[in-house]
């Protein structure tokens, strides 16, 4: 538990400094917030009083020092746009990233760990370099193309899956079946999307240490004991090659992250992804650094839990 | 490996980005072919690909083909220049940071942690709307946002190499600061570094390819690989081509630059064969 603590105390100046960071670099980039929601006939004296309001007219640092109070407080201010208190705004949209996000990566793993494991246990054969290949293509494409690829195949020749969208309007009252069904085929496409970029990037990593561990002299000794190779495998070998992974997972955390925002986009899903998107175009600073808060809370919050399963994975770790 | 081995695929991987700096960097040289000519004949609607265009037209009546290579400038410049930049940035401070140890690496450290704890790509989309987008912006921008990893890098390998003994030697001959860490020091951390180049100019031109998509990156009309996808979205049913050339492209592009990386990993490191890691 000490070790819990400080490692959550010591993730409070990190916080701290990136907001700080994303503070000054949005407001010291040129460009007017007031200027992209108002009217151009605005007088130049109404449109000063609308920066006192916001509070834009004052020095940058008293900003950033106003806008941590109000953090304390739990106050993240409201959206420049819908008028929302920002953490509302946020919240509403966690939700369906998180349903998202949980799903794909279990799917993720399920499919890296079994693939991982054949591939290097079967080094250098057929499959092997399929796979192979296959984690070189996945980590190229640009995800983005590939949702578009999967719009243009899947939905507009083949009909299969509807383009866009959580669930279809009409379907908010019918039975929880009916409707679990409609949002299945709206996550498919979008879930698929992410999910060839998790694999591809995974499995190399987890291939490469199921080499190494079948390599050591451990599970050498344990083939001479007379041990099944399955016994070897799952019992002796699992657990350990699963280490790395979850050190990855960790630290890819940004960009698993960013890049599903840009899936979210392609396929409007109602999560924080789009939420963001459309924020970036009307520059709408409090929910940007809501944004950018929120995630980075997640990102640390996830690094730590790979840490904390890294201990309880391995507990040689101190 | 089975039919396809590492050395090979790195091998066609430089063939096929060398066939392609080439054609982006003397295509208009020994060409008059203009990306913005449209034929007047073609205009309103996309044609299919044809003897005359292979690539076929787009909706204004350009040439696909045309605006293709002229994209691969675009895709290749930012790889190269934003590279460029956090390659220096991240080799300063590695060098700075593990030469130096004790509190000033601590503290370097934890601002390291810092910038890799942003989602960088929201970061990116966040800046580039704040500021004028252009092709010069795009690349400062994911050169000043990228160069994290490669400071940890060059920290680890200075960590490795500064208390040998041919620095002992160097120091002891009263070498300057300077020379010591850039003609002694550094020349045995570039390995990892030119592996790291060649992976961060595949990422940059995924990045410059999301943002021209989201017209935040090269604006038209000039041709940009990201840019033309953006333009093929209102023809996605009826003209598909549009849509696809460019991105097989960009992920060619990438694929080879990742094979390459590879391949000189392997080359430095013969023990990483099994690998295929980052």
């Amino acid at each position: 538990m000490p070790y819990l603590f400080k490692r959550l105390l010591g993730s409070v100046p990190l916080l701290l400094g990136i907001c700080f960071l994303s503070f000054m670099i949005m407001h010291l980039a040129p460009g007017d917030p007031t200027l992209m929601f108002m009217d151009p006939s605005v007088s130049l004296q109404d449109l000063a009083q609308v920066r006192e309001n916001l509070g834009l007219d004052k020095p940058i640092l008293v900003q950033f020092a106003l806008w941590l109070k109000h953090l304390f407080q739990g106050d993240l201010g409201y959206s420049f746009v819908s008028g929302k208190p920002v953490i509302e705004a946020i919240l509403e949209r966690f939700p369906a990233t998180l349903f998202l996000s949980i799903s794909s990566l279990i799917l993720i793993l399920c499919i890296t760990f079994p693939l991982g494991l054949i591939s290097g246990y079967k080094k250098g054969s057929m499959f092997d370099d399929c796979v192979t290949v296959f984690s070189f293509i996945g980590l190229s494409i640009p995800t983005f193309w590939l949702g578009l690829v999967f719009i243009l195949f899947f939905s507009l020749e083949l009909n299969w899956f509807p383009t866009s969208g959580y669930l279809d309007p009409g379907y908010q009252y019918s039975q929880w079946y009916v409707k679990l069904s409609n949002i299945g085929a709206h996550i498919f496409l979008p879930l698929l999307t992410i999910i060839v970029g998790g694999v591809a990037c995974l499995t190399r990593y987890h291939r490469f240490s199921i080499i190494q561990i079948l390599n050591q002299d451990y599970i050498k000794a344990g083939r001479a004991r007379g041990l099944s190779e399955t016994r070897l495998l799952f019992k002796h070998s699992f657990k350990n090659a699963a280490m790395p992974i979850i050190t990855i997972l960790g630290m890819d955390l940004p960009s698993l992250i960013g890049g599903s925002y840009i899936i979210e986009f392609i396929f409007s899903w109602p999560g924080m992804g789009q939420l963001g998107v459309a924020s970036v175009f009307s520059r709408d600073y409090p929910i940007l650094m809501g944004m950018i808060l929120f995630s980075s809370i997640l990102i640390i919050t996830g690094n730590l839990l790979a840490d904390l399963a890294y201990k309880w994975v391995d507990p040689r770790v101190s | 490996m089975g039919i396809l081995t590492l050395e090979k695929k790195a091998l066609f991987s430089f063939l096929f980005l060398s066939g392609l700096a080439l054609l982006a960097i003397l295509f208009p040289i020994i060409s008059s072919s203009d990306p913005n000519y449209f034929d007047p004949n073609l205009i309103g609607e996309p044609k299919s690909p044809s003897f005359a265009h292979l690539f076929g037209t787009d909706d204004l009546g350009r040439d696909i083909l045309i605006r293709c290579i002229y994209g691969s400038r675009i895709s290749l410049m930012v790889g190269f220049i934003s590279v460029g930049i956090s390659i220096t940035i991240g080799t300063l401070v590695g060098v700075v940071s593990g030469y130096a140890g004790g509190v000033a690496d601590e503290i370097i450290m934890r601002i390291v942690d810092m910038f890799m704890a942003i989602p960088t790509l929201f970061l990116i989309l966040t800046i580039q709307v704040m500021m004028e987008p252009s092709i010069t912006n795009v690349m400062v921008v994911i050169g000043l946002t990228s160069w994290m990893g490669v400071s940890r890098l060059v920290r680890a390998e200075v960590l490795s190499v500064k208390n040998r003994l041919f620095i002992t030697a160097a120091k002891a001959r009263g070498i300057s600061l300077g020379p010591l860490l850039f003609k002694h020091i550094l020349p045995h951390c570039l390995n990892p570094v030119i592996v790291a180049a060649m992976l961060g100019m595949g990422s940059a031109i995924l990045v410059e390819s999301v943002l021209s998509f989201l017209g935040l990156g090269v604006q038209p009309p000039h041709a940009s690989w990201g840019n033309m996808l953006e333009n093929s979205l209102s023809f996605l049913r009826q003209a598909p081509w549009m849509a696809l050339i460019p991105g097989v492209l960009i992920t060619l592009t990438v694929l080879a630059l990742n094979f390459l990386g590879d391949g000189i990993r392997t080359y430095f490191d013969p023990r990483s064969k099994t690998s295929a890691r980052h």
